[in-house]
């Protein structure tokens, strides 16, 4: 009887957790397709390495960067979608050492051309404002995905910021449809993606992690 | 031109690419390693429509030395340093005051 009871709440508790649907209360129950939008904000995707000789600070030409998810608003835990940049688009200040970030021994651009971002799912989600009349809704989450880069796939959890807009006569000055904004910020080790650069420089001129932040905005039109 | 002029000049180039060096640093905001050809200019503003600080960065083209060169191909790039430059520089002194020295040597000979 005792382990009837506790399969019982075992099961409960796993449904209830498969079950739990986080919505933004702005009145959309329909999936919604979003994109990449320049129009919307100023899109920034930037990678910081700290290292004992040399800190670098590059960023990705956002021409290079392409994104779009799936959110359902009443249900935002089904959110999935993809980023996708290229390794040619990173800059960091110096030619040179984009060349090299390109080369055979770091990223290998001629092989692994694209970095992507392969989003799963959210998890731990929390309102942290929501202003039905203002049709506006920020919360807070774990984004889960699948991390691609130089032929290496690993799941990592990105803790992000969403905010999302509900289309008004404000939005559209900006771009059609409703809009949304994503920032936060990551770390990779490079170790994990088999990216060991050239010999005795991860460690001495290159972080063993790299730490990267975004801020991306979005349209659904 | 005497021994001791020379290494007077050598000096102060040395001084003045040092210099150059220590202003571009604190131009970039960053002890500079290496010479960089692009300075990265952070913008940050509020957006009033989300609510929220977003940053803008923008690339601007220029030349900031650093000390050594940002070039590691055989090109003219890989003299823009400073140690490659008041290495040439000191090496130059060197030669001169070798070449006076040996004019002297012979002059006092004949």
């Amino acid at each position: 009887m005792k382990a009837f009871i506790l399969f019982a709440i075992l099961t409960l508790s796993i449904q209830n957790s498969q079950l739990k649907a986080t919505d933004l209360q702005l009145g959309i129950s329909d999936e919604r397709n979003f994109t990449l939008n320049d129009k919307v904000g100023s899109n920034e995707l930037k990678f910081i390495s700290n290292a004992p000789l040399e800190d670098i600070t590059g960023k990705v030409d956002t021409r290079t960067i392409s994104s779009s998810f799936k959110i359902n608003p009443s249900n935002v835990e089904l959110t999935s979608g993809e980023v996708r940049f290229k390794v040619e688009g990173m800059q960091t200040g110096i030619n040179r050492r984009d060349k090299h970030l390109q080369s055979k021994d770091w990223l290998d651009a001629k092989n692994y051309p694209d970095i992507v971002f392969s989003l799963k799912k959210l998890d731990k989600i929390t309102i942290v404002s929501n202003d039905a009349g203002q049709g506006r809704t920020v919360i807070n989450a774990n984004t889960i995905g699948l991390f691609s880069m130089h032929g290496k796939n690993k799941e990592i959890t990105v803790p992000i910021k969403l905010t999302y807009l509900k289309e008004s006569e404000a939005t559209r000055k900006r771009a059609p449809g409703d809009l949304v904004f994503v920032e936060g910020n990551f770390e990779l080790a490079l170790k994990d993606f088999d990216v060991k650069g050239a010999s005795g420089i991860v460690g001495s001129k290159v972080g063993d992690v790299i730490k990267v932040i975004f801020q991306l905005f979005y349209s659904s039109k | 031109m005497s021994n001791k002029t020379i290494i007077v000049i050598s000096l102060l180039l040395i001084a003045i690419v040092i210099g150059k060096w220590i202003f571009d640093s604190i131009d970039y905001n960053e002890t500079l390693i290496f010479s960089r050809e692009k300075k990265a200019i952070v913008t940050k503003s509020t957006d009033d429509l989300f609510g929220t600080e977003v940053e803008t960065t923008e690339w601007v083209d220029g030349f900031w030395l650093g000390l050594l060169p940002g070039e590691d191909k055989i090109s003219s790039g890989i003299l823009f340093g400073v140690v490659p430059i008041a290495s040439i520089i000191a090496f130059s002194s060197i030669i001169i005051i070798i070449i006076n020295r040996k004019r002297k040597q012979s002059r006092n000979k004949l």
